[in-house]
């Protein structure tokens, strides 16, 4: 009886491989003599590994491959977490309480309160961290539990062009910039909109134990570390500014 | 790993990924994703041999996409859309839309004889040797399929009549 294939509707005679066929058959894997026959000799087969083919190249793939050597080769060089201690938390504190007025030219970026829970509301700013541990890289879920040694890389997506910081705030309350890693004033990076933004460079987690937050901040303005304090648990950061969070768990 | 070994292994894979993700998820952009991941793990882990590369790479998309599948919000979504009583249609399209949407409400062994057989479009023979085990196992797990796929429509069915 002829069939429909799972994709593309053409339809498949009892004779025309499984899927799974086509691929051993596209790697140059082993493939029975007959079927091997029947692939080469029947256009509805030929026609199914063109549409794989074409779907294929359909994809921004330059893109994606650039992200995937991102995730991947950046990892082997991270860069050491920077202190960034409570004294300069405190003088941050004072100087967002004067920078507390940022005027809005573009809609603002809408918030992201669920992303601890791991759900993204479609146009919202968008948090991604990546571990690698034991040389194996993996998307990171919020809450989660980390080692000390563990290198972080962060993905963004922005609905629209923004100014990005993100500061990672110790269980002690104490502060540190996470991107841009710098130990001293940290200027947020412009970048523009778009999705699976990976940020370059990585992080190294410290030998402290305990919860830790990142924070992703964007702002539409250029803004710096100065102006992000952390009060009673929360951060503070300038009036319009959007945040999304990210809790990691270090223990030993 | 260089740019040029991602690229390598990223053009010679990627068609069959893909195909398979798309098969699975019956979403562009949600097997553009999958993908994703894949390509992560095998950039990260390396390729594993045992058997064959196809295989393992069957396997490891498959593992990725019901991942997805079981999001409960999505299933809920997929539910809905495929599931009204008395409006599914018999056409093999229907069909997979509602196997893709059952497959997160089963465990991994009765969604992988599923995917193979009502997806792939394999046959009980060749979904044994793919799935390692007899096909009168074969044969249970797409019963045990039916069955569950059957009990949710009929709760599915109850659950709307109710909110009627």
């Amino acid at each position: 009886m002829n069939r429909p294939d799972a994709i593309s509707g053409f339809t498949l005679t009892p004779d025309c491989p499984s899927e799974a066929i086509l691929d051993a058959y596209e790697l140059k894997e082993s493939v029975a003599p007959a079927q091997a026959s029947h692939i080469g000799a029947c256009s509805t087969c030929i026609a199914r590994l063109d549409e794989r083919k074409s779907a294929f190249s359909a994809l921004d793939r330059a893109a994606m491959i650039n992200a995937l050597h991102i995730k991947t080769a950046g990892l082997s060089s991270p860069v050491k977490k920077p202190l960034f201690g409570r004294a300069i938390a405190a003088l941050s504190f004072a100087a967002a309480l004067g920078l507390g007025a940022f005027i809005l030219v573009r809609p603002p970026l809408e918030t992201d309160p669920d992303r601890e829970l791991g759900t993204r509301h479609k146009g919202s700013i968008g948090f991604e961290v990546f571990v690698e541990r034991d040389g194996v890289v993996q998307r990171a879920i919020g809450g989660s539990e980390f080692k000390p040694g563990d290198r972080l890389r962060f993905e963004v997506d922005l609905p629209n062009p923004a100014h990005v910081l993100i500061v990672g705030v110790e269980a002690d309350g104490s502060l540190y910039n996470t991107y841009p890693a710098t130990a001293s004033v940290a200027s947020a990076v412009a970048l523009p909109e778009g999705s699976d933004q990976v940020l370059p460079g990585a992080v190294e987690l410290d030998e402290k134990l305990g919860s830790e937050t990142l924070h992703l901040v964007a702002c539409e303005q250029a803004f710096d570390s100065r102006s992000i304090a952390e009060r009673s648990g929360k951060i503070v950061f300038p009036e319009g500014c959007v945040e999304s969070r990210f809790v990691l768990k270090k223990v030993d | 790993m260089r740019r040029e070994e991602v690229e390598e292994t990223f053009e010679r894979y990627g068609p069959m990924v893909f195909r398979r993700a798309r098969a699975i998820l019956g979403n562009t952009e949600e097997a553009r994703d999958v993908m994703q991941d894949v390509f992560m793990k095998i950039l990260s882990g390396g390729l594993k041999n045992e058997g064959s590369v196809s295989g393992w790479l069957n396997r490891v998309t498959t593992n990725e996409c019901l991942d997805r599948i079981r999001d409960k919000s999505r299933r809920t979504a997929l539910l809905k859309k495929n599931f009204i009583p008395g409006e599914r249609a018999d056409t093999g399209h229907e069909d997979r839309a509602m196997v893709r949407a059952m497959l997160g409400e089963v465990d991994e062994r009765i969604a992988g004889a599923a995917i193979c057989v009502h997806i792939d479009g394999m046959t009980h023979d060749e979904a044994s040797k793919h799935l390692g085990v007899s096909v009168r196992t074969v044969a249970n797990l797409l019963t045990r399929f039916r069955e569950r796929s059957l009990e949710l429509l009929q709760s599915g069915a109850r659950e709307q009549k109710e909110t009627q």
